[in-house]
């Protein structure tokens, strides 16, 4: 299975992460200094003598100034002592049980995981880097939110606020501890798990002789004899089998069988004359090539989205077949020197909508087409047949000497007074219907390294769907090991939000609070997509309703019977439930904001896909926490200083 | 005390100012409030207080009477509700102050878990000091508290003395010119009560300024210059020690012990004036004084002590 989630770019997502960023840490600070200014004055007594209002405001300007300059003034080596002594802390608070804990519940889970099932390599996967995660999350979460309360209740805090430390050292210290400490539980059990997956699924087949029966009619050879091709089976072991033949040179060639296949090795000696080794390609780390999709509708009209089939899932779109429909990935900055075989193999996982059965044997009939994006010229390289649920490989040649067709294809778009503007607007200077062969990084990818690939769906009443990462060229694989680490990297991340979260929230809230309240963090931050499509009302995304009230109009319609397709009175009430629901939904589209997307910052689809996690995504995954850890760090700096410990 | 006479709080303006004040503060009130703001209790009310370079200051009062509030306001462990506290004039909660202050609480709040040189490491780092000058401050601390023999033991195993050592030791690894005591002599021994004393004077004479606070009046009478007596939150009574336990109605004479004959010669002289005699014996010792003379002659002579080899006073108890 490909990706199923919009996989961001870093050069599209980074300014206007950027702008959203800022707006909202001044939104922040702005909020936060008129309320400390409100609360100061009314601290003070303001209401019931006006006077003070001057020398309260200054005073409390006076003190954030100060404040704001313990912020900078920060010493390395008291944040080094202090994060020393958070390590100590979580030493003796005795995390490492936790290790002892997953080497259990991996020693149980030997006996429940499946080899045998349909995608081994995805289970095992699945389950180590889910349930690492977990655990990280829930220990380091658990270690932070007492550690202040502990402190300031056991008030060892004293005799460390004493000492010329600013609260700012106080959490950076902390949240640096304990990431040291977290960061050793995850490497460890990132190798951990390693050898977990890779012994779990370790294993070798022989050729069972008895299975071996010629394949055709026996060749003579130059040397008098004659051999025949070979077919048959391996022995079975975790629940498979593979097929073998072993070809007239006498090399045998196994089948693909739960996505692995394996390498025989001509050893005399043995029975069944070859020795097989481990499963290749079990494990891996696609490095894809992903494009940019529009769609082209069934007038030949560029579209962003294709139709809906009706899907509540808006994930893909579809085009259909037996018309001009098609969908088009824009690769950009293609070069020779990235792909070294003759081929370029594209892998695409097509979504296939039937509105009638047709031969349900037979998958639906597809076309593969690549267009050179500046001068039109298009070439139909096969036909292929949809395979649902799996990844179907195609190649691409270099040197394209054999296709079905070859074309000149103009792109076109509506301009918004209606007027059709076409891409090229010429046809191209050579024609492509004499053309006897096509060099691909010369008539077909661009100068400045464009090139199309299109697909086309070839039955009519039929429909192909698809999403940006559903079609990619393999650029090559990575290391699974490195793979492994990099989906531990996003737990990583995962991991010092809670501990940056779990600081600051203690430094203003007792431990079960801060808990609590982390533990919401935590809970919204792995549920953040659904969070943020309710905030902003795209839940039923593409689906007309009319129902879009919030929680106080939903009880209400609930308590009083009435229907969602009823209209409610017009009343005074009303119209106040309505305003409540709209600044529930606003509080809402805030929290989306205020709570890090820890789902989003996860890797563990992509290494249980077998897809290698880009340094891209890792570096947009490093952004992002640092986007949360100014905030939260400067918060819970504050909260600490405006806290009286001793109190 | 209503037979002490007392020294107006007004002498308190004739002390020489020019020493420099260390902690000033002006109306320096606290409430402490409940949940809801409400005010709950004053633990402090209007308090003027100047405390100077060089001496030994004591808070004095019952359980409750401020105290520790006024150590913690003085700290920036609590902000003011009222009025102003300077600190080497800075406001107290300036975090740039503890740079010369040392701080012994009332219990020594340490981490359990570490062992005396980690500790003393640990604030060695909050203070900014490079690894050499640590380990010098940390050896020479552990050796002046004579805790060389455990310094490598969690606090958690240490016995309520030993970790009040600690305290005293992490209070003084900045060198503080400022030094704040809670209850300093709680838990201690009397040696250990003895030692803090010492130490208490020893670093008035190294030209520090000791702020204590204690209930233990004879601890604080032994080592202040100066106290202030605090009630309910309120500063009742404020001076130098030596004048204000002075009785000036009252006239004492120590002498050599007299023979019968002098002393009725004496007691005729005394008649002839019309004094009356309100005491006349032996003085007793205090009992620490005996205490620590047993302690070091059985230093000095290990084995089983005869008992009532001192004199009069000390025997057959």
């Amino acid at each position: 299975m490909p990706i199923e989630t919009e996989i961001p770019e870093l050069s599209s997502w980074l300014v206007p992460s950027l702008g959203v960023w800022a707006i909202a840490l001044a939104g922040l600070a702005i909020g936060l200094f008129v309320l400390g200014w409100i609360w100061a004055l009314l601290h003070a007594g303001v209401v019931g003598n006006p006077a003070i209002f001057g020398s309260q405001t200054r005073r409390f300007l006076a003190r954030t100034w100060a404040a704001s300059t313990d912020l900078v003034l920060i010493s390395p080596r008291r944040v080094g002592a202090l994060a020393w002594l958070g390590v100590k802390e979580a030493i003796r608070r005795r995390v490492i049980i936790v290790f002892v804990v997953f080497l259990g519940i991996l020693l149980m889970a030997g006996w429940f995981l499946d080899p045998a099932s349909d995608n081994p390599a995805k289970l095992y996967l699945n389950f180590v880097l889910g349930t690492s995660n977990y655990l990280i999350l829930l220990l380091m979460l658990l270690v932070t939110v007492f550690s202040l309360p502990n402190d300031i209740q056991k008030k060892t805090i004293y005799t460390v606020l004493t000492k010329p430390v600013r609260p700012s050292e106080i959490i950076l210290g902390r949240i640096l501890g304990f990431t040291v400490v977290g960061t050793v539980l995850v490497a460890g059990m990132g190798l951990i798990s390693y050898a977990f997956v890779v012994r779990g699924l370790a294993h070798t087949h022989q050729i069972d002789v008895a299975t071996l029966r010629p394949l055709g009619d026996p060749v003579p050879q130059p040397d008098g004899s004659t051999k025949t091709l070979q077919q048959g089976w391996t022995t079975k072991v975790h629940g498979h089998r593979h097929r073998v033949f072993i070809d007239l040179q006498g090399r045998a060639r196994l089948d693909m069988e739960q996505g692995h296949t394996h390498v025989a090795k001509a050893e005399p000696g043995v029975e069944g004359g070859f020795v097989l080794g481990g499963p290749e390609g079990l494990l891996t780390a696609r490095i894809p090539k992903y494009g940019r999709l529009v769609f082209r509708n069934r007038q030949g009209f560029d579209e962003v989205k294709g139709i809906s089939v009706g899907d509540e899932w808006t994930y893909r779109s579809y085009i259909e077949g037996g018309s001009e429909a098609a969908a088009i990935w824009t690769f950009s900055g293609m070069r020779e020197s990235d792909f070294p075989g003759d081929t370029i193999p594209v892998e695409m996982n097509i979504g296939v909508f039937r509105t009638h059965k047709g031969d349900m044997q037979r998958g639906i009939l597809g076309s593969l087409l690549v267009r050179n994006p500046d001068n039109g010229v298009t070439v139909e390289l096969e036909v292929f047949e949809s395979k649902e649920f799996s990844i179907l490989q195609l190649q691409i040649p270099k040197k394209i000497e054999r296709f079905a067709s070859a074309r000149f294809v103009q792109r076109r778009t509506r301009a918004p007074d209606g007027a059709v503007v076409f891409s090229p607007q010429k046809p191209a200077e050579i024609d492509p219907a004499r053309q006897k062969e096509f060099d691909l990084f010369r008539d077909l990818v661009t100068p400045d390294g464009r090139l199309e690939v299109w697909l086309q769906c070839l039955e009519g009443g039929q429909y192909f769907g698809m999403a940006k990462p559903d079609l990619y060229l393999r650029v090559g694989d990575g290391t699974f090991f490195m793979n492994v680490m990099k989906g531990y990297a996003g737990t990583w991340c995962q991991m010092v939000m809670v501990i940056a979260f779990g600081v600051m929230l203690s430094t203003f809230l007792s431990a079960p609070v801060a808990m609590a309240a982390t533990l919401g963090v935590l809970i919204g931050g792995l549920a953040h997509t659904f969070l943020t499509q309710v905030a902003v009302g795209q839940i039923f995304e593409g689906v007309e309703t009319p129902y879009q009230a919030g929680p106080i109009e939903s009880f209400v319609r609930l308590v009083t019977q009435t229907g969602v397709m009823e209209e409610m009175p017009e009343t005074v009430a009303y119209q106040v439930m309505r305003a409540v629901d709209v600044g529930f939904r606003l509080w809402l589209e805030s929290m989306s904001y205020a709570i890090p997307p820890l789902s989003q910052m996860s890797f563990v689809q992509f290494v249980m896909n077998g897809y290698n996690v880009s340094g891209e995504l890792l570096l947009i995954d490093l952004l992002r926490v640092l986007g949360y850890f100014v905030p939260v760090f400067v918060l819970g700096h504050f909260f600490l200083k405006s806290r009286e410990v001793a109190a | 005390m209503s037979q002490v006479s007392m020294e107006s709080a007004g002498a308190e303006r004739s002390e020489p100012s020019d020493r420099g004040v260390v902690i000033e503060t002006r109306g320096l009130s606290k409430f402490y409030r409940d949940f809801w703001g409400r005010k709950k209790v004053q633990a402090l009310k209007a308090l003027d207080l100047q405390i100077y370079r060089g001496e030994v200051f004591g808070l004095l009062g019952p359980n409750g009477s401020g105290k520790t509030t006024t150590m913690k306001l003085l700290l920036g462990l609590l902000f003011p509700t009222g009025g102003d506290v300077f600190v080497f004039g800075r406001p107290a909660t300036d975090v740039a102050k503890n740079e010369r202050i040392g701080y012994l609480p009332e219990e020594s709040y340490l981490y359990r878990f570490l062992n005396a040189e980690e500790t003393l490491d640990f604030y060695g780092r909050l203070f900014n000091m490079s690894r050499n000058v640590r380990r010098q401050r940390v050896s020479d601390l552990i050796e002046m508290v004579g805790l060389t023999w455990a310094k490598r033991r969690p606090l958690k195993e240490y016995s309520k003395g030993m970790t009040r050592r600690i305290g005293l030791a992490q209070a003084l690894i900045n060198d503080p010119e400022l030094i704040l005591l809670d209850e300093p002599t709680s838990g201690l021994d009397p040696i250990g009560t003895r030692e803090m004393k010492d130490l208490i004077l020893k670093l008035r004479d190294q030209g520090k300024t000791v702020v204590m606070c204690s209930h233990l009046l004879a601890d604080v009478q032994d080592v202040c210059d100066r106290i202030g007596i605090l009630y309910q939150g309120e500063l009742k009574e404020l001076g130098r020690v030596d004048q204000l336990v002075t009785m000036k109605d009252v006239t004492e004479i120590r002498l050599p012990r007299l023979s019968p004959l002098a002393e009725q010669e004496l007691k005729a002289v005394l008649n002839k004036y019309q004094v009356p005699v309100l005491e006349w014996g032996n003085p007793s010792t205090t009992l620490e004084d005996l205490f620590l003379r047993i302690i070091r002659e059985s230093e000095a002579h290990p084995g089983l002590r005869v008992h009532g080899r001192g004199d009069g006073n000390a025997d057959r108890n």
